[in-house]
């Protein structure tokens, strides 16, 4: 696994970089960088599967990096000095906050969460960030009806009709994704707020009716889980 | 707003002299009359005054100036003609005369008014105005009032004698103008209580501009009714008239002078030496060449109020407290002409009273605005306090440096320890700083050094801060520099203000300072709208109101900051 880490702070970056290579050992490699620029041009030619990153670079907004960091393929762990606004990186989809200072056990449960990030769900997202040709757009959560698999990417059904692409794969997407997101499919993902009703079709087939009409198909391995999410949800 | 407070105060003041004009007017059945002839008493061989009116004097017309002139006794005749039978038994005289005299109505003798003497030790002053009563008037249809008088204490030559008397009802003659002085007396409590509601609001306050000027205005116009009523309420021997109108001359002269000065300081009109030179010596050619009390009086009043016109016409600010003022001062300066003396005499003291008392209450309630501003710029003032010290220990930058301690501690002890030291020495800066109002440019060039050092630290690069100063005696709201420093390492980040030092240029032209400094421009978009400029933005204006400019841009490679401040001083 290659973890890139973005930190202008020289001396940040320095202990970064040699208490995450303790603490990964041979489960990861790791890289670092002091600007976005150098971020961008590591992302295009190489492929990694997360980042550490901190949000204020150099004056610029935190923010409008982080909308494009989580828009990724990979996932992305924060690590700033502005803890007032950890709640608001988690809507935006990361898999982890670090305030700094940060002591080894604190930057190690994140990096364990990145390495591993199969055996996380249920995150705090309430935006997903979505590369389009002009920039990174923003997509609401609870917007979204359904998610489907789409190769090494994902496909987001939104109310209003629209279809928007994502770079993560679904395994990917589930570990930043509110508990609402549940899978129904093995190529599904089904936003709860928006279904109807669950009926059984011919042939023991079951189906998923959304708000707006529309159907799902549900695989038999994940009926009774959505039986059971669902009566919890009335 | 200024026109109706315009209005408000030309109506006080045309209310107030219409109703003084009404009072003072002559009641009904009064006639006026000046002595008809005078002639020298001739004393007997014994050298003893006449005890009546001798017949065949040399009597001849009046001539009040001549009659001014005269000291030893003389003779005085009024012939008036006899009223009609049914009110004749209720008459009374005023007689307004410069001197000691004896009376005669129609040959007989009525109370005299001190002692007629040849010599001035033998006189003894008689009152300036007496009242009588008249006994029944002549059946021959005429009636004849001679008088003894003599002037031996007049201290100076005035221009006329004044000879005169009203003669009418008894009841007119001495209630006559007590109403009209009890308007006088009116606005002179107005005044009173306007000026002591002044000084209380004054009270402990910092002084602002003429304030002093309007207090000796103020006093002028609580003296001047005073001294005009001493006569007609109070009265006093002739002599005394010399000094009295000695006096209102010189409360006319320093009213003349105070007004025009109190509304070129509150206004800040800019007058020039020789202008000032030119006034008071127009002033002072008046008192030594215009013949006459009244006319002098006019015409300095008449000169101060168009200087005072002048002024406010030149003036730039505060229109709504000007136009209400030039109102009256026009309206002063059209009835002077008009009314001539007898504006004076009246109608001025309660122009004085009306236009102190604008003045005065304006000028309280700009003390009242002023305390309420300072009110504000305390509480701006605490408020910047504690973003200082919370600017100083945010969390980008403090979290940050607290990582860097944290691998230094670990990697290199030695930097981590001097770390501490310039933290430590960064928290008592702020905390020193943000108790001030401001610092000396020296204190705060230390507090950015300091910073830059605990940034190269974690660096492990210096970053140099260059001074091209002259500035002795500059002090600066604590922190702006600061913020300029941080706002630097924040947007062009901390490699690229070590490549390129921060330059500062510290110059004073005529009343300002301006400072400029340079830092490395960086990339940031968003540069020059964040919290750090409106930090300073705040800080300048809450020190300097209305005498700051801050602009910031880029150039070239560096980002130019620009601070004019204007000079205390």
């Amino acid at each position: 696994m290659r973890i890139l880490i973005v930190e202008d702070e020289l001396l940040v970056r320095q202990r970064l970089l040699r208490l995450c290579t303790e603490l990964a050992g041979t489960r990861a490699r790791f890289d670092a960088v002091a600007d976005l620029d150098s971020a961008g041009d590591r992302l295009q030619r190489s492929v990694y599967d997360g980042l550490l990153l901190d949000l204020n670079l150099a004056g610029e907004d935190g923010f409008d990096l982080l909308r494009s960091a989580v828009a990724g393929r990979y996932h992305c762990v924060v690590v700033s000095a502005h803890r007032e606004r950890a709640l608001q990186a988690f809507e935006h989809g990361v898999l982890d906050f670090v305030p700094k200072p940060f002591t080894r056990e604190r930057l190690g449960l994140a990096l364990d969460r990145l390495l591993d990030v199969g055996r996380y769900r249920s995150g705090g997202a309430r935006y997903l960030g979505i590369w389009h040709a002009q920039g990174t757009a923003l997509v609401e959560l609870a917007e979204v009806l359904w998610i489907r698999a789409d190769g090494d990417y994902s496909q987001l059904r939104m109310r209003n009709g629209r279809s928007e692409l994502h770079d993560k794969s679904l395994a990917s997407l589930t570990a930043v994704l509110p508990p609402d997101f549940v899978r129904c499919h093995r190529s599904y993902l089904v936003n709860l707020r928006h279904v109807r009703t669950l009926h059984a079709g011919s042939g023991s087939r079951y189906w998923l009716v959304l708000n707006d009409g529309a159907e799902l198909p549900v695989g038999r391995a994940h009926v009774q889980a959505l039986r059971g999410e669902l009566a919890l949800g009335a | 707003m200024q026109i109706s407070r315009s209005l408000t105060a030309l109506a006080v003041l045309l209310g107030a002299v219409s109703v003084w004009l009404v009072l003072a007017s002559p009641p009904p059945g009064t006639s006026y009359a000046q002595a008809l002839e005078m002639a020298p008493a001739s004393m007997a061989v014994d050298g003893t005054l006449p005890g009546r009116p001798p017949d065949g004097l040399d009597w001849r017309p009046l001539d009040q100036r001549e009659l001014a002139g005269w000291r030893d006794p003389y003779w005085l005749r009024w012939r008036l003609p006899a009223p009609v039978a049914h009110d004749a038994a209720d008459r009374a005289m005023r007689l307004s005369l410069r001197a000691a005299s004896q009376l005669f109505w129609n040959g007989q003798p009525l109370p005299g008014n001190g002692q007629v003497g040849r010599t001035a030790d033998e006189e003894q002053p008689g009152r300036i105005d007496i009242v009588r009563v008249l006994p029944p008037s002549s059946p021959t249809g005429t009636d004849e009032l001679v008088v003894l008088a003599s002037s031996h204490h007049q201290w100076f030559r005035p221009r006329s004698a004044d000879a005169f008397i009203a003669v009418g009802p008894v009841e007119s003659i001495y209630g006559h103008g007590l109403g009209a002085w009890l308007i006088a007396a009116l606005a002179t409590g107005a005044l009173g209580a306007a000026c002591l509601y002044f000084l209380a609001v004054r009270r402990g306050r910092p002084r602002v501009p003429g304030a002093r000027l309007l207090l000796g205005l103020g006093v002028i116009g609580l003296a001047l009714p005073a001294v005009e009523a001493w006569r007609p309420l109070l009265g006093y021997t002739y002599p005394w008239h010399g000094p009295r109108l000695l006096a209102l001359q010189l409360l006319h002269l320093a009213a003349a002078v105070l007004l025009p000065a109190y509304i070129a300081r509150r206004f800040c009109v800019a007058v020039s030496t020789a202008a000032r030179v030119a006034f008071l010596a127009a002033l002072v050619a008046v008192l030594a060449f215009l013949p006459g009390f009244d006319n002098r009086g006019a015409a300095l009043l008449l000169l101060s109020l168009l200087a005072s016109a002048w002024l406010l016409l030149r003036a730039r600010d505060e229109q709504e407290e000007r136009w209400p003022i030039l109102t009256l001062v026009l309206a002063g300066a059209l009835a002077l002409p008009i009314a001539g003396g007898a504006f004076l005499d009246g109608p001025y003291f309660l122009f004085l009273a009306v236009l102190m008392g604008f003045l005065l209450l304006r000028h309280a309630a700009q003390l009242r605005a002023l305390d309420r501003h300072n009110a504000l710029l305390r509480e701006e003032r605490a408020r910047l306090s504690l973003q200082l010290l919370q600017r100083g220990i945010q969390p980008h930058w403090l979290m940050n440096t607290l990582t860097c301690l944290q691998e230094l501690i670990e990697q290199a002890p030695m930097r981590a320890s001097r770390l501490v030291e310039s933290l430590a020495e960064q928290f008592e800066h702020l905390r020193e700083s943000s108790t001030r109002q401001s610092v000396p440019l020296e204190d705060e060039l230390a507090l950015c050094r300091n910073h830059l050092d605990i940034v190269g630290l974690a660096l492990d690069r210096n970053i140099g801060f260059e001074i091209d100063a002259d500035h002795t005696g500059l002090c600066l709201p604590p922190g702006v520099l600061h913020a300029k420093v941080e706002n630097a390492l924040t947007h062009a980040g901390a490699v690229a203000c070590a490549e390129q030092p921060f330059h500062l240029r510290v110059r004073r032209e005529d009343d300002r300072w301006i400072l400029d400094l340079r830092a490395a421009r960086g990339c940031a978009p968003h540069r020059g709208q964040g919290t750090g400029t409106r930090y300073i933005e705040a800080s300048l204006a809450a020190a300097y109101p209305r005498g700051w400019r801050f602009v910031q841009g880029a150039d070239g490679a560096g980002w130019c900051s620009r601070m004019e401040l204007t000079c205390a001083s």
